[in-house]
């Protein structure tokens, strides 16, 4: 079982109230609130604590990548993959991931991805995603391609990494007269892709038509496992049998020494639910083409105020009985894991432990404790359960990569 | 003085033969040459050599950036940049720089910068270059625009830098419906800009007029005098002195413990330019556009084997006469140096100290001896030759900026309280 850390480097310095008051607070919220000062101060913080959690045993650290976003500092996972690659030794580097739309040039993209696996020795899980729909307005491209062009920068990353150069590649998007990196990765056939998800279908469908694993971001046990039927049914057309090496969860989860301060940082989980899903626009953060007609119907009734917050805003309570947001001491969570991780068998495990204002006292308490308990025991009851994870499996990199494929019963012409 | 050391980070272990046997190493020599457990075994070399340098008392580290180049392994400066501001403590992170015209994104290349940063601590000196001719193609950008989008790219990342966002951007090249990044430089009004280059007038013309000390690239003392001309004359029209705190010069430089080690190191120094300007291919390095139709012409003229090559191949021992390569002991290198501070008076000094196969061990004798012997020396002729860098005369970080001068529509603290 591979258990990992995250967090989203919130800017928790900014002043949360100007933000409630204009009503949103990506994309369009003014930098004039972004103070730097604070900003390096967070940076340093965080990463002091990257180095702090490898100490204490921490296997593996989850990247992602926002823009023009109070709730994360990471404006480009792959400034704090290259810090990674350098300054850990065992862990795996996990982006989860490159927002492949954003990229004007993949080819630039896989030279970097390949930088950061060979200065990290092998260490890097490169994972891709869409990116939301406000980020492809900050970053000024075409929503409506948003699909197409994840496609197809993905087929071209992979390209330029395991395809030897110099080759062309006329696409519909991306085209090159040349591409001949001489930066490839270290790993072989290529570093392993894994792909983050929360709401969309076809996502899911596109993961497993690929064999990569899928890592469901923090979504309800009961959507976790309708995501795992997707996928397997769709692993079974294709002509393997899914199973705990391509499922991933990730999940909001803070371990302190008491249970009082473990629920009040627990409360941190919801400045980010307030800020991002209840205080995105609603109408930047599915510009027209990025979703589906309905689904963005249902937005655009929300921002007239014709209908509710499709994304919804439970309450903590809700959350916590829910089990969205776990806390408490080793003692209590450990129990709680046990019983996810039995309901929901995945392999890869995210945990997310620190939000908002929590201090940085108390982001290392609960990062300590995760090292040295929690994740040690997640990983003894992963044994138990048998979820094993891609790298004890030694799983194909992609589909094409399978020695076990089985042939699907061909429907008659 | 500001002393800074630099690698090109070399892909020592490609097989050169089969280079120069090909005839052209940049953009299109098989990367099936480029084996990636060297390339992890060399990024970790390198990556101690810094470390070393910033413990060793350096001023800053110089990083560069090319592509599909077995020459140089630093396909996006970014990526040593962050590491370094997190793994070193003192140096300045000079990057000489990024190739703006490369970027489809400037705004994310600011974002990117702002990061390294307030990472960093604000120690980010972000130079800018036009990127040679093969990396326009390498990249897939058009030659004939390199200039307009060098200049436009310019000057968006310093609007995303210091003007208060959101804001529109509607460019020639760029336009962004809202520019508005959560990440700003901690460097007030924003990292200093540092514009190296090697042959061309108009960008020596362009880093003057906005202030931007030059850094002339490993050029001959001769040619580097005619280039502090061009840049003292055009910051005089722009209402500034220059001088050593404008001006920086690379050299190539190897110390070792006896002027035969030495020698022999220094002789790696070629390696890169048997590579790079002997093997580059003359009509991909001048794309259509890229330079002048006279310059272009030139290397046409080579490539039919009709001319030399315009850039010229002069010997080692040629080279090390006339201070194009300073190798030596300690006592020998800081001998030729005091000569070329004095013959050039730069504020900024690049020591590019090892490149080719030049070994691991030989490698850090390098650095440890420039640290520890050559650069107090070099300090000492400094301040007895008074060459002072823009840290030491806290220089204006472009012309907007010198004294007295009206630029409340740039000045984020003004224009807040406006």
């Amino acid at each position: 079982m591979h258990v990992m850390y995250f967090t989203e480097q919130p800017m928790s310095a900014y002043p949360a109230d100007l933000g409630l008051e204009a009503g949103h607070t990506a994309l369009m919220f003014s930098n004039k609130h972004f103070d730097p000062v604070a900003g390096s101060r967070l940076y340093n913080e965080y990463l002091e604590q990257y180095i702090y959690a490898e100490e204490q045993g921490v296997e593996g650290f989850m990247l992602n990548e926002h823009h023009n976003a109070p709730f994360c500092m990471q404006a480009k996972c792959n400034i704090f993959a290259s810090i990674l690659a350098a300054v850990t030794k065992k862990a795996k580097i996990v982006l989860l991931g490159n927002p492949l739309p954003l990229a004007e040039n993949p080819v630039r993209l896989a030279e970097e991805l390949a930088m950061i696996d060979m200065i990290s020795k092998g260490r890097l899980v490169s994972g891709f995603v869409r990116g939301g729909g406000q980020e492809q307005l900050a970053n000024g491209v075409n929503p409506a391609y948003n699909r197409e062009r994840f496609e197809e920068a993905h087929d071209l990353v992979v390209a330029a990494w395991s395809r030897q150069g110099p080759f062309r590649w006329e696409g519909t998007h991306y085209q090159h007269r040349v591409v001949n990196p001489w930066a490839v990765p270290l790993q072989k056939p290529y570093p392993r892709v894994w792909i983050p998800g929360v709401l969309s279908q076809e996502t899911i469908i596109w993961a497993a038509r690929q064999r990569y694993p899928y890592i469901a971001l923090n979504t309800s046990i009961e959507a976790t496992k309708k995501i795992w039927e997707v996928y397997d049914k769709v692993a079974l057309e294709t002509g393997y049998e899914a199973g705990p090496e391509n499922r991933g969860y990730l999940q909001q989860v803070h371990v302190s020494d008491s249970e009082e301060k473990a629920e009040k940082n627990a409360r941190q989980f919801l400045w980010m639910q307030g800020e991002f899903t209840g205080l995105a626009h609603p109408v930047w953060a599915n510009p027209s083409g990025y979703f589906s007609p309905v689904l963005r119907r249902n937005f655009v009734e929300f921002a007239v105020g014709r209908a509710e917050n499709p994304r919804g805003r439970p309450t903590f309570e809700q959350q916590v009985a829910d089990g969205r947001v776990i806390f408490g001491t080793p003692k209590t969570v450990i129990p709680k894991m046990r019983h996810i991780l039995e309901e929901t068998r995945p392999s890869i495990y995210g945990i997310w432990g620190n939000d908002g204002t929590v201090s940085n006292e108390d982001a290392r308490t609960c990062i300590r404790l995760l090292g040295q308990e929690v994740m040690p025991a997640m990983r003894e009851i992963g044994k138990e359960l048998g979820l094993k994870d891609p790298f004890e499996l030694n799983s194909p990199v992609h589909l094409k990569y399978s020695t076990d494929l089985k042939q699907m019963p061909q429907a008659a012409e | 003085m500001h002393l800074m050391y630099f690698t090109e980070q070399p892909m020592s272990a490609y097989p050169s033969e089969i280079g120069l046997a090909t005839g052209h190493t940049a953009l299109m020599f098989s990367n099936k040459y480029f084996d990636p457990v060297a390339g992890s075994r060399l990024y970790n070399e390198y990556l101690e050599h810094y470390v070393m340098v910033d413990e060793l008392g350096f001023d800053g580290i110089m990083l560069n950036e090319h592509h599909n180049a077995p020459f140089c392994m630093q396909a996006k400066a970014n990526i040593f940049a962050a590491i370094l501001a997190a793994v070193t403590k003192n140096v300045k992170i000079v990057m000489l720089g990024n190739p703006l015209p490369l970027a489809e994104n400037p705004v994310r290349l600011a974002e990117e910068l702002s990061m390294i940063d307030m990472i960093s601590k604000g120690r980010l000196v972000s130079g800018f270059v036009r990127g040679g001719g093969q990396e326009q193609l390498a990249t897939g950008v058009n030659p004939a625009f390199n200039r307009d989008r060098f200049e436009e790219a310019h000057d968006l990342i310093v609007a995303a830098w210091s003007r208060q966002g959101p804001f529109r951007w509607e460019g020639t090249h760029y336009q962004h419906r809202v520019v508005n990044p959560w990440a700003v430089p901690l460097q007030k009004p924003y990292p200093r800009v540092w514009i190296p280059g090697v042959i061309s007038p108009e960008t020596i013309v362009w880093a003057a007029q906005h202030g931007y000390p030059y850094i002339a690239l490993n050029t001959p003392v001769e040619r580097t005098r005619q280039i502090w001309q061009i840049y003292d004359d055009t910051a005089a029209e722009a209402g500034f002195r220059g001088g050593p705190d404008y001006h920086g010069l690379l050299k190539q430089i190897h110390v070792a413990e006896t002027e035969e080690k030495a020698i022999e190191n220094a002789a790696q120094f070629r390696w890169m330019q048997g590579e790079f300007t002997g093997l580059a291919h003359p009509v991909w390095s001048t794309p259509s556009g890229y330079g002048s139709p006279v310059n272009r012409r030139a290397f046409v003229e080579f490539a039919s084997g009709r001319a030399t090559n315009p850039r010229g191949r002069p010997s080692l021992e040629k080279q090390m006469e006339e201070l194009m390569i300073i190798a030596g002991t300690p006592k020998q290198v800081i001998a030729k140096l005091r000569i070329l501070l004095e013959e050039t008076r730069p504020g900024i000094l690049g020591l590019w100290g090892n490149d080719g196969s030049v070994t691991h061990e030989d490698a850090k004798t390098c650095i440890r001896l420039l640290g520890q012997e050559v650069l107090p020396a070099v300090r000492e002729i400094a301040k007895e030759l008074d060459l002072k860098s823009p840290f030491e005369t806290n220089q204006p970080v472009s012309v907007d900026y010198l004294p007295g001068r009206p630029n409340s529509a740039r000045d984020p603290v003004r224009a807040a309280a406006e």
